[in-house]
């Protein structure tokens, strides 16, 4: 009864605190389609919630992974990514200090860059991941295309108050650099750099999921 | 003469009628809840409660199959004034559950039925029956009595032999056979409650009718707690399963705890419910020796009442707790597994002969006082990225404000000199920083977002995350105010207090959604403060009280609770 009180108390101090992440993507392209990438996940702006989150069994009824169990789910994905034909260079760093988590590697082509993203889902989405082609390189056209085709709306509906407000203030930016300088995009929110020769896009969670904002978007390089 | 005797049947006819309908729940009944209509309409009358949306809903929802049109929870046919009940009754094969009220209009009621199952309707001597898969209803003019019922499986399970060589279910699947006795059984049984049960009523039982408050808007009455948790667990697991619990069943009072009786109030300014939990003797005499101590007074010196949004508080024997606790082990776990009972005997016994109980005791004495004071905002740093005109990102620090709670702990202690010398090592060790007779806790500032400081003093182990409040404790500083605290905590083994009003005014709106704020807003405006406090051993029970105090404003507090109630049907 007591105990219980405690953690009662203690966790509803906790969890009024919105969390806040961002996610950022970025992507070198050489003129061949090959290039280099890295993924960071940046929760550092939510350390304390993560902290006391950390603590727990379970929270939301989620159960809460410990540390071991998130860097054995992290090898894994490594593990599956260092076999993918077409990678090479594969890095990553895991800071639960700031709870910054990051993977990079080189591809040759986009077709490899698109299975590793699809080792970030389950095996039903993966498939799909690969069907939607989430980057796609027209070397004809000159035409670079970010895609994805998560109905995001849809699958929050399913999500409760309490999980929604995770996202909240999660911000998504894509950065995509290029040899060649960048004609136009598609995408009235990305900004084209000074030297033309990059391109980001900040995009909130809340916009993604109100379908205001997409990540989508195509870019025409000069030839 | 004869004319003598009609006045004289009509009058006896017409007391019976007037009798208290609740002399029809059974001696032998596991458990009662009793809802007293008549005091809930004093509080708030029919024709208000009929404004209520989510009664306008629920009389709709009622009424669907009706051919008449209901306006108001009266015309329901149900009498609203007078009281109700639910009972829960059980034989060795079949368990039921009761509904007792009487009806004001047979017609009403009866319009509330569909057509489809008012084909089914038997009607005999007065009395209207219909059977549905697992229940039955029987009504008169002025009594519905509503009933579920299920089979238990261990009694079909030994009896299928017997049943199924008797002459007549020949040919018969057992599931029918089944079905057919309970549904007999059941009917059988409904009617001996209809008709009622004279002396074996459940008015006899001395405890039942202590345990009620003429006050109350409701009250609950368990017969044996402890009983009922076995059986469910029985049924539960079977009596086949991995642990024998067919023995279980002589071994009553698995868990110490004989009757509760709760009973529920909506005062002028407050919502009330009390509870008195009846021990078994060996229990009785464990929680004595637990429960026995009063908290230090030491500990009053500490509190302030305006600084205080929440706070719990225990008192106990913790040496009493560490020599108690093996037998206590014993008694519950021992009860579920009998057959380890002679291990967990030992296991108890060893851990006594490893734990100096004495010495823990005076470590850590059994009272205990958590108090969350305030909500802080506090500057934490974290990583983000800064781009460049190509958009090549560096990292760089932020910072950013968070609220963190202030909190103070008093954890009684007569170790004061043992204490002080393990600060002393934690010094040693940088662990501690020595202050102005105090010590600031170096804990890595990653992992607790606020600072800590400890001391020691007049046998009390304080931790706080205000430097200025240990400062004060330090130097005899501490201005305390108890106000109407120090009897809710003196006279408790344990309190669990909430100021509601103000502990959601000092939540930064920022912290919170919009559908939240309105939410806590609503909740600030209707309550004040709560508390749920239990008491010491008082003869063979504990008694506790749970009380919310609503703002008068509105003339009770069950027209509180039902504004409460709209306004969240309302949102959502």
């Amino acid at each position: 009864m007591h105990n219980k009180g405690i953690k009662v108390l203690f966790l509803g101090l906790f969890i009024l605190c919105t969390s806040c992440f961002e996610i950022i993507e970025e992507v070198s392209f050489n003129k061949d389609g090959s290039g280099h990438v890295t993924l960071t996940v940046n929760l550092s702006k939510s350390r304390t919630k993560l902290n006391s989150i950390m603590l727990l069994d379970s929270i939301n009824n989620y159960k809460v992974p410990s540390k071991i169990e998130i860097k054995n789910k992290i090898a894994q994905v490594i593990q599956k990514i260092k076999q993918i034909e077409g990678i090479s260079n594969v890095k990553n760093s895991s800071d639960f200090n700031d709870y910054i988590f990051t993977v990079s590697c080189n591809f040759t082509n986009v077709e490899a860059l698109n299975t590793v993203i699809s080792n970030f889902s389950s095996k039903k989405e993966a498939s799909i991941i690969k069907q939607q082609q989430h980057f796609s390189f027209d070397t004809s056209q000159n035409t670079f295309t970010r895609n994805y085709h998560y109905d995001l709306s849809q699958e929050f509906k399913k999500t409760n108050m309490e999980d929604r407000k995770v996202f909240e203030t999660a911000t998504m930016t894509t950065i995509y650099r290029f040899e060649s300088p960048i004609i136009s995009s598609k995408n009235p929110t990305a900004k084209i750099s000074g030297s033309k020769k990059a391109i980001m896009l900040r995009v909130n969670a809340q916009d993604i999921i109100k379908n205001k904002n997409t990540i989508k978007n195509q870019i025409k390089l000069q030839k | 003469m004869k004319k003598n005797l009609l006045v004289i049947a009509v009058f006896a006819s017409f007391i019976c009628m007037a009798q208290n309908i609740e002399s029809k729940i059974p001696k032998n009944v596991e458990a009662v809840i009793s809802i007293n209509g008549d005091r809930l309409t004093e509080l708030v009358p029919i024709s208000e409660f009929d404004d209520f949306n989510f009664a306008k809903k629920m009389v709709d929802k009622l009424s669907r199959k009706s051919d008449s049109i209901v306006a108001s929870i009266k015309d329901l046919g149900f009498d609203i004034n007078s009281k109700a009940f639910y009972f829960y009754t059980r034989t060795d094969s079949i368990s039921y559950h009761n509904f007792l009220v009487k009806l004001t209009d047979k017609n009403k009621f009866e319009n509330l039925i569909s057509a489809r199952d008012k084909e089914k309707i038997v009607s005999e001597g007065g009395i209207q029956m219909m059977e549905n898969r697992g229940s039955i209803a029987i009504w008169n003019n002025n009594l519905l009595l509503f009933l579920g019922y299920e089979k238990g499986h261990d009694y079909f399970e030994k009896n299928e032999e017997r049943f199924m060589s008797e002459g007549e279910n020949e040919g018969k699947s057992y599931y029918k056979v089944k079905k057919i006795i309970t549904s007999q059984w059941a009917k059988t049984y409904a009617l001996s409650i209809f008709r009622g049960n004279g002396e074996a009523s459940i008015l006899s039982d001395k405890d039942y009718i202590a345990s009620k408050d003429k006050n109350a808007a409701a009250s609950a009455w368990i017969k044996n707690y402890g009983q009922l948790i076995n059986s469910a667990l029985a049924s539960v697991y079977g009596t086949t399963g991995v642990f024998p619990f067919s023995k279980l069943k002589s071994r009553s009072n698995l868990y110490g705890f004989k009757s509760i009786g709760a009973n529920l109030f909506f005062d002028k300014d407050a919502i009330r419910m009390t509870t008195e939990t009846e021990l078994n003797s060996d229990w009785k005499k464990m929680f004595k020796k637990v429960y026995n101590s009063k908290i230090d007074k030491n500990f009053y010196n500490y509190f302030n009442q305006n600084d205080a949004l929440a706070y719990i508080s225990l008192s106990m024997d913790m040496q009493a707790l560490l020599e108690e606790y093996p037998a206590l082990m014993t008694s519950m776990y021992g009860g579920i597994m009998p057959s380890y009972k002679e291990e967990m005997d030992l296991g108890g016994e060893f851990l006594s002969l490893f734990l100096d109980e004495k010495a823990i005791g005076e470590l850590m004495t059994g009272d205990m006082l958590f108090v969350l004071n305030d909500f802080g905002e506090k500057e934490v740093t974290y990583t983000s990225y800064e781009y460049d005109a190509d958009y090549k990102s560096k990292e760089i620090t932020k910072t950013k404000k968070e609220v963190v709670p202030d909190f103070t702990i008093m954890i009684g202690s007569k170790k004061e000199k043992l204490l002080n010398k393990v600060a002393r090592l934690g010094i040693k060790f940088e662990l501690f920083e020595n202050k102005a007779g105090y010590y600031k806790v170096n804990a890595p500032k990653n992992e607790i977002p606020f600072d800590l400081y400890t001391i020691v003093k007049n046998n009390i182990l304080f931790f706080t995350t205000s430097e200025e409040k240990i400062s004060n404790i330090a130097n005899n500083r501490f201005v305390k105010n108890l106000g109407k605290h120090q009897k809710l905590i003196k006279n408790s083994s344990s309190t669990f207090y909430i100021n509601g009003e103000k502990l959601i005014s000092k939540i930064p709106a920022s912290e919170l959604s919009r559908k939240e704020r309105r939410y806590f807003n609503y909740v600030k405006d209707n309550f004040k403060d709560a508390y749920f406090k239990s008491s010491k051993m008082k003869g063979n029970k504990i008694h506790s009280e749970m009380k919310i105090n609503t703002p008068n404003s509105q003339g009770n507090s069950l027209k509180v609770f039902f504004n409460f109630f709209e306004a969240m049907v309302k949102k959502r």
